[in-house]
């Protein structure tokens, strides 16, 4: 196995300008995504957590390049993609496959669901007509769904069997990494647990990596190895998930896991209030971009924008951003 | 929570919901939503009622203040407001407790607040009209209300629109508008799904410090049992338009008896514990309209047997006052619940 991982994001920026106005500036540009870099292994789960408008999904979208990054690098086994001809980056798409949150928007109405999964082999695989529908069977069964379902249309679906056939689509060229916005947030509790639990089997089974994308912090701490805490557009801490968890070293962090309702009412959790709402990314404070709600803020933290550094942690690095901790 | 005292115990108990129904005419027949529902909140509690989606919780909310269109909806049974049942009510006198003595917030803020007036108008409005304030002084109260929901630089932002505030903000102002009348009761549905924990946790901590304060009963309507565990007294678990149990939040975690309230238990993932796998409850929630004769959990049941199939089990109540719907519980074929060990 070589050392390259499978995929590498590196000073990933994305900013949306607004056209200009026929006279005078026009307002800054939008920072969605500011200086972001971070690695996926090999069958391995990265979790980006974070509040809305942090710019996780904005990420996320970047690296299949349904959103085109302003600038940085987004590397898969080595080969850069942001600089990838259409016809290129098309092939390389095979590798690389992407479930969306909502199962009723991201699923063509007027298609029955078996055409939907055959739809990326008839475009890549160059099967025969007989192989295809053997593989979409295959598929259809490995997700649970029942096989003669595939004459079904999108909306004789329920949520989480649409969020399954999302599912089968994105496993239909064996992809190497499956970047998962949001998969089970808009599902029922006792169906999520049936959709997260698919999530997994198949990683074990067949070895795929997830970028998953999550504002679930109970969910991602089940589902994934390592996670990545983003806020107003920048990473602010990267830790082994157990490392993460249970000793949440940057302030943002921590207020954000003690946050999370515990569902046993014998537990009063202490929890630490962030004040105020979010800055606006079009207008991002100097330094650090938490100084303005964060409890331990510094002078320093006002001037300098402290850097994603690696400290030691039990389990393995844990990089923090932050001047105090 | 609830201290009864001898004139308390004579005075009819905030709300009373008794075999409520709530029915839908639609192409496919009449659809119950709610079905045969029956709880009680008392003053300064609050009580809980969770479920999915469809399980009718919020159509339970709409019927106490008669907000569901009749026809196609139709109501059975009553919903005793200190007393008085206000299914009987004419239009005029429910509208007169409506937003006054009995108010709601709802899960998205930016659709049930009026986009063309300013925030602090929105909430004098109400005021004006029940409180009988003239102008001026229902503006003052309404900056005060932002106020005490924490709003910065009120002045300023009681003079702004819903969309130029963010969710937490647009929820906090539907809060101000909510207990601008001093409400007795408050209904909450799903008040803080929309929003970021960090919003969230915000939202409950300010519900429940004016609960205090105003000694007001809530009702808090969710699908999150953490949400839950941290802000009710007492539950009700709905499924598929029925109550299938109740009990204080500490029994409810600590001795889940109906089988639906243990899978939903087993398969949320929790932050302190860490299973290898969640538990699924298979299959889904059925509609309201392909209901058979008997539970409605039965097809989805681990202990779902011949009887269950074909009849309702009754809601069947305990000493303690913790009370379940289940053959499987009632004939004792359930193992006591063990709770987990679960380290904070």
């Amino acid at each position: 196995m070589s050392t390259t991982p499978l995929l590498a994001v590196e000073k990933l920026r994305k900013h949306y300008f607004s056209p200009k106005p026929w006279i005078g500036k026009g307002p800054p540009p939008i920072q969605a995504v500011d200086d972001v870099s971070f690695t996926v292994e090999r069958g391995e789960t990265l979790a980006l957590v974070g509040e809305s408008g942090c710019g996780k999904t904005t990420t996320a979208k970047s690296v299949v390049r349904l959103v085109e990054p302003t600038s940085g690098s987004v590397r898969l086994e080595g080969e850069e993609l942001t600089t990838l001809s259409a016809e290129r980056m098309r092939q390389r798409r095979k590798d690389l496959q992407i479930v969306f949150q909502d199962p009723y928007a991201s699923l063509d109405p007027r298609l029955p669901a078996g055409e939907i999964v055959a739809e990326p082999l008839r475009n890549f695989a160059g099967m025969t007509g007989a192989e295809r529908k053997e593989r979409v069977q295959w598929l259809f069964a490995r997700v649970g769904l029942r096989p003669e379902s595939a004459a079904k249309y999108p909306h004789e679906f329920s949520g989480g069997q649409r969020q399954r056939l999302g599912i089968a689509r994105a496993l239909a060229l064996n992809p190497k990494l499956i970047v998962c916005d949001e998969p089970v947030s808009a599902l029922d509790v006792s169906v999520q647990a049936q959709v997260v639990n698919l999530l997994m089997d198949l990683q074990a089974e067949l070895g795929i990596a997830y970028l998953f994308v999550a504002h679930d912090l109970a969910v991602v701490r089940h589902i994934s190895h390592r996670v990545a805490v983003m806020y107003l557009g920048q990473m602010m801490e990267v830790a082994d998930r157990d490392t993460l968890f249970a000793a949440p070293r940057h302030p943002y962090t921590e207020i954000l896991l003690s946050a999370v309702p515990v569902p046993n009412p014998r537990i009063r959790p202490q929890r630490l209030l962030l004040q105020g709402d979010p800055p606006s990314p079009a207008n991002p404070p100097p330094g650090c971009r938490f100084h303005t709600r964060c409890p331990l803020a510094q002078p320093i933290c006002r001037e300098q924008r402290p850097p994603l550094t690696p400290r030691e942690a039990g389990a393995g690095t844990q990089w923090v951003a932050c001047h105090v901790r | 929570m609830t201290q009864f005292t001898a004139a308390a115990a004579a005075r009819p108990p905030l709300l009373a919901v008794e075999d409520l129904r709530t029915t839908f005419a639609t192409r496919v027949g009449p659809v119950r939503s709610v079905d045969g529902l029956s709880f009680t909140v008392n003053d300064g509690e609050t009580l809980g009622i969770v479920g999915e989606s469809g399980c009718g919780k919020s159509v339970t909310a709409l019927s106490i203040l008669r907000l569901v269109p009749v026809p196609p909806g139709r109501h059975g049974g009553a919903v005793r407001y200190r007393g008085r049942d206000l299914l009987a009510l004419s239009e005029k006198e429910m509208r007169s407790i409506r937003g006054d003595r009995i108010s709601m917030i709802f899960q998205e803020p930016m659709t049930s607040l009026n986009p063309v007036l300013s925030v602090g108008r929105q909430i004098a409005e109400c005021v004006q009209l029940h409180q009988k304030l003239g102008r001026a002084e229902a503006m003052e109260r309404a900056v005060a209300m932002l106020k005490l929901v924490q709003i910065p630089e009120a002045e300023r932002r009681a003079h702004e629109y819903p969309h130029q505030l963010s969710g937490g903000m647009r929820q906090r102002v539907m809060i101000a508008l909510a207990l601008s009348c001093r409400p007795e009761l408050l209904i909450a549905d799903e008040p803080t799904t929309a929003l970021d924990v960090t919003i969230q946790a915000q939202i409950l901590d300010l519900v429940k410090r004016l609960q205090r304060e105003l000694g007001m009963g809530v009702i808090m309507i969710t699908h999150d049992l953490g949400v839950v565990a941290g802000s009710c007294d007492r539950v009700v678990v709905m499924y598929a338009g029925r109550k299938v149990e109740e009990a204080t939040v500490l029994d409810l975690f600590d001795r889940p008896r109906h089988p639906y309230t243990r899978a939903l238990m087993a398969s949320m993932p929790a932050l302190s514990t860490r299973a290898a796998r969640l538990a699924e409850i298979p299959g889904l929630v059925p509609a309201p309209h392909q209901l058979g004769r008997g539970c409605a959990f039965a097809p989805r049941c681990a202990y779902a047997e011949a009887r269950c199939r074909v009849e309702q089990p009754a809601f069947l109540v305990d000493g303690f006052g913790h009370g379940a719907a289940c053959f499987a519980v009632e004939e004792g074929r359930i193992p006591e619940h063990v709770p987990e060990l679960v380290t904070p």
